[in-house]
This record gives structure tokens, C-alpha cells and sequence, in this order.
């Protein structure tokens, strides 16, 4: 129900989302930087038609084109080579550094944009729901899914144990070897602290019948609509087209 | 009741899978750690030792593997990185089983093979994806040395000897002083568990017998 109320892409089955995900990425790595730019120019389309293109493209330049712009700095002044094109100082920019910079930067900017794409447009719990319909055990994806959930509550743990830490007088921003005498008090107990969690959060889950056999209900459904499966199939169909027009092309 | 049985769908109990997203959690969270700290170290394996130790080879690649992937989201140039820690994450589980960490003369030994087979596979993986030039602050060390004119190769062992060499004692210093201070009870839930129980009933019969 609630479904209907949202926009063209969100109204898709989250492993509809996924097989999108997989085949841009798969695009990105196996074609040049030219398909790669259009690629990342269809992620953005997609996330702004989805609603997320503030946040998509805020997180976007953020992390990937960072990460981009120093590799492609490291890999040009670093990567041997013999023409040289520019020159200062004791660095020198050369013809084929410049070529496998490109090469890196545009794998990595098609990736890391779609891995980000997905982050922001699949919801993890109703992926994990049709994954589970799909037949991948529910240990898997519990693994994956309260991964998540963990950190946050986690890091809110560490600071807990910071401040008690300094509270007993435990030195954080000193010279070296103060910094890390500190690590050690803070590390122990929250490794402690966390394998005693594990254990109640084992009671629970027995609790409520995790490890029983039996098929389990649950509450809440994912909708897997026909055009859902249609885009799947064509989605499928054109990642096999790509994968075989590369194998054309090097073969030629 | 010792849990003897072992092998890949033994080692996958009820408890272990719920301290693998623990497990992860604490690699992130002590990596953070590291970075407020300001140390010259990663210590971003913490977790996967500790649950190789306590619940076997695959239990430890599978965590491995999860961990860097799961930061490779905000960091992608990560993802062949998590080739290391699945392996890694596996050797350590292995050696945990064999009674490598039982007492403090093997556990040197165990480091040490830990070490090189982290140095050799991580300058491996870094030659093949970014030649040698990868995101990590060690890049900027290496350009540097290049350019100071010092032959690429030995730069790059330097450097990782360096950089990991330390880093994966620390890593496997904290499980094993952990592991050291745990109960028997919770040892017994784990598949590794029996073998640092034995360990510590056989150093306490040697004390008898002094």
C-alpha cells in the first residue's frame, strides 16, 4: 500500500534496484572512461528521479570524486613511464602514467558510484526480506543487516568507555607514546563488553525461534510486481549483451 | 559438553553468527579509534583475529572478507584489499586451531607468519591494481622515496615491513590477552574454544606439579 505513494524508481522491488546497481558497475569496469562519464551521468538521473539527488550527489562528491582526484594525482606523478608530457620541480607527468590514471580513476568512479547509488536507493531490510524469499539463509542476512545496526550503537559505546576512561585520568592527546597507552584500556573492555552482548543478544534471538527449522512468517512483505520481473529479465539480458560485446571486441 | 565437531558448517553456530556483525563493528570502531588516537598504525583487524581465534578458519575469512567490503562503501579503492583480510582472517583461524596462540612463544611465531603473509599480499595486491600507488598514506611515502630516488622495490618492502609488521603483532596481542581473560563457559560455545581450555588445564597441572 504504501508503495504506491512513492516515486517511479523507489516503487521498485529492491532486487530490481540491485540488478541495475550490478550492471552499471559491470558497464563501468569493462567499457573506457567515455561510457563510464555516462554512466555516472545516468546514476544521477536516477537518483534525482528517485528523490535522493541532494543527498547522492553531496555524498558523491564527498567520498568518490576525493578518492578519485588522489589516485589520479598519486597514480600520474608516481607510475613510470618514458614521454614525458610536464615537468616541475622533481615531478615529472607522463604520457602512460596519465593513461593508467585514467584507466584506475574511471573503475573506481563507476564502482564507487554505484556501490553509493545503491547504498542510497535500496533499503537494506526489504532487500534482505526478497533475498530471504529467494532462499539465502537467514543467517546471512542477519549478518549483514545488524552489521549496520551495530556500528552506530557501538561507537556510542566507545565513547562511553572514552569518557570513563578519562575521567580516571587516562591521557588522550599527548605525544605518542601517551596516545598509545590509552589505546589498550579502551579497547579491552569494550571487546569484553561487546562478546557478553553477543551472548544475551544469543538468548534472545533463541528466544524467538531464530535457529528453528521450520518456515517462519513474517511481518512485513515485499511487493515483487510483474513489470518488477520484466525489468529484471531486460536488465539481465543487456548485462549479457554488454559482457558479450567486450569479449567481441577484444576478440577482434 | 566440548563442541568438537569442526568444518565449515560446524564452525557456523548460533553464537558465531552473531558475533561476526560484532566482529565487524569492532574492526570500524577501532579503526576510528586509531584515527582519534592520531597512531601510525590501521589496527583495523582487531575483530576478525579475535573471532578467527575463537571460532575457526572460516568463520575468520568470511569475517574478514565482510569487514573490508562493508568500509569499501565509503571507500571503494578499499575492495581488493578484502582479499588480505579473508586470507588472513583464514591463516589466523587455522593456526588458533592448531595451538598457535596456547602459549606466548607460539603466539610470537604465529605473528610473525601473520606478518609476512599480510607484507607479501598486500604489496601483491597493491602492484596489481594501482601499481603500487594505492589511496593509503603509505602511497605518499613511496612516491616520496621514489622521487629521492631510492629503487621501487625495496621502498615498497620497507615500507610495508614497516607498516605491518606492528600492526598485526597489536592485532593479535589484543585477542589473545582477551581470550586470555575469558571464562571457560564462554570459551565452551565456541569451536576453538576446547583447544584454549586444554591449554589452560594443562598449565595449571604443570603448576601442581612444581
Amino acid at each position: 500500500m504504501e508503495r504506491k505513494n512513492q516515486n517511479i524508481i523507489k516503487r521498485w522491488n529492491p532486487l530490481t534496484l540491485l540488478f541495475l546497481i550490478i550492471l552499471l558497475a559491470v558497464f563501468s569496469v569493462l567499457y573506457n572512461y567515455k561510457v563510464t562519464l555516462v554512466i555516472v551521468m545516468i546514476m544521477v538521473i536516477t537518483a534525482m528521479l528517485a528523490g535522493e539527488g541532494h543527498n547522492f550527489l553531496k555524498a558523491w562528491i564527498k567520498s568518490i570524486v576525493v578518492i578519485c582526484a588522489i589516485c589520479f594525482v598519486l597514480q600520474s606523478l608516481f607510475i613510470p613511464g618514458q614521454q614525458v608530457l610536464w615537468e616541475f620541480w622533481v615531478f615529472q607527468i607522463k604520457r602512460e602514467s596519465i593513461g593508467r590514471a585514467i584507466i584506475l580513476c574511471s573503475r573506481i568512479l563507476g564502482v564507487g558510484s554505484a556501490i553509493l547509488l545503491g547504498a542510497k536507493l535500496i533499503d537494506m531490510s526489504s532487500l534482505m526480506t526478497v533475498l530471504e524469499k529467494k532462499g539465502i539463509s537467514p543467517s546471512a542476512t542477519y549478518i549483514l543487516l545488524s552489521t549496520s545496526n551495530i556500528i552506530p550503537q557501538m561507537s556510542k559505546k566507545m565513547n562511553a568507555i572514552m569518557e570513563a576512561q578519562k575521567s580516571r585520568g587516562i591521557e588522550t592527546d599527548s605525544n605518542l607514546i601517551v596516545r598509545a597507552k590509552a589505546f589498550f584500556p579502551a579497547v579491552v573492555p569494550l571487546l569484553l563488553n561487546s562478546l557478553v552482548s553477543a551472548e544475551e543478544r544469543a538468548i534472545t534471538m533463541e528466544a524467538r525461534a531464530f535457529s528453528a527449522s521450520c518456515s517462519k512468517t513474517k511481518i512485513r512483505d515485499v511487493e515483487d510486481a510483474k513489470s518488477d520481473k520484466i525489468i529484471r529479465i531486460l536488465l539481465a539480458v543487456i548485462l549479457l549483451l554488454g559482457i558479450g560485446g567486450k569479449i567481441w571486441i577484444v576478440l577482434k | 559438553m566440548l563442541n568438537e565437531k569442526r568444518g565449515l558448517k560446524a564452525d557456523f553456530t548460533l553464537i558465531t553468527i552473531l558475533i561476526i556483525p560484532i566482529a565487524i563493528a569492532v574492526n570500524f570502531i577501532i579503526g576510528s579509534l586509531v584515527l582519534t588516537l592520531k597512531l601510525p598504525l590501521y589496527l583495523d583487524s582487531i575483530g576478525t583475529f579475535l573471532v578467527a581465534i575463537l571460532a575457526g578458519p572460516w568463520v575468520g575469512a568470511l569475517t574478514g572478507f565482510l569487514s573490508i567490503a562493508i568500509n569499501s562503501i565509503a571507500d571503494p579503492t578499499l575492495f581488493p584489499f578484502s582479499i588480505i583480510a579473508c586470507a588472513l582472517g583464514f591463516i589466523v583461524g587455522f593456526m588458533a586451531r592448531r595451538k598457535m596462540f596456547t602459549t606466548i612463544g607460539r603466539f610470537i611465531i604465529a605473528g610473525i607468519i601473520t606478518a609476512f603473509v599480510a607484507m607479501v599480499m598486500s604489496i601483491t595486491i597493491s602492484y596489481i591494481f594501482y601499481g603500487g600507488f594505492d589511496t593509503s598514506g603509505n602511497a605518499l611515502l613511496l612516491g616520496t622515496m621514489v622521487t629521492a630516488g631510492i629503487p621501487f622495490w625495496p621502498a615498497v618492502v620497507v615500507i610495508n615491513f614497516i607498516s605491518e609488521v606492528p600492526d598485526k603483532f597489536i592485532s593479535l596481542l589484543v585477542p589473545y590477552l582477551v581470550i586470555r581473560g575469558m571464562s571457560e563457559r564462554y570459551l565452551h560455545k565456541f569451536s576453538n574454544g576446547s583447544v584454549f581450555i586444554d591449554a589452560r588445564k594443562a598449565r595449571e597441572e604443570k603448576k601442581k606439579n612444581k
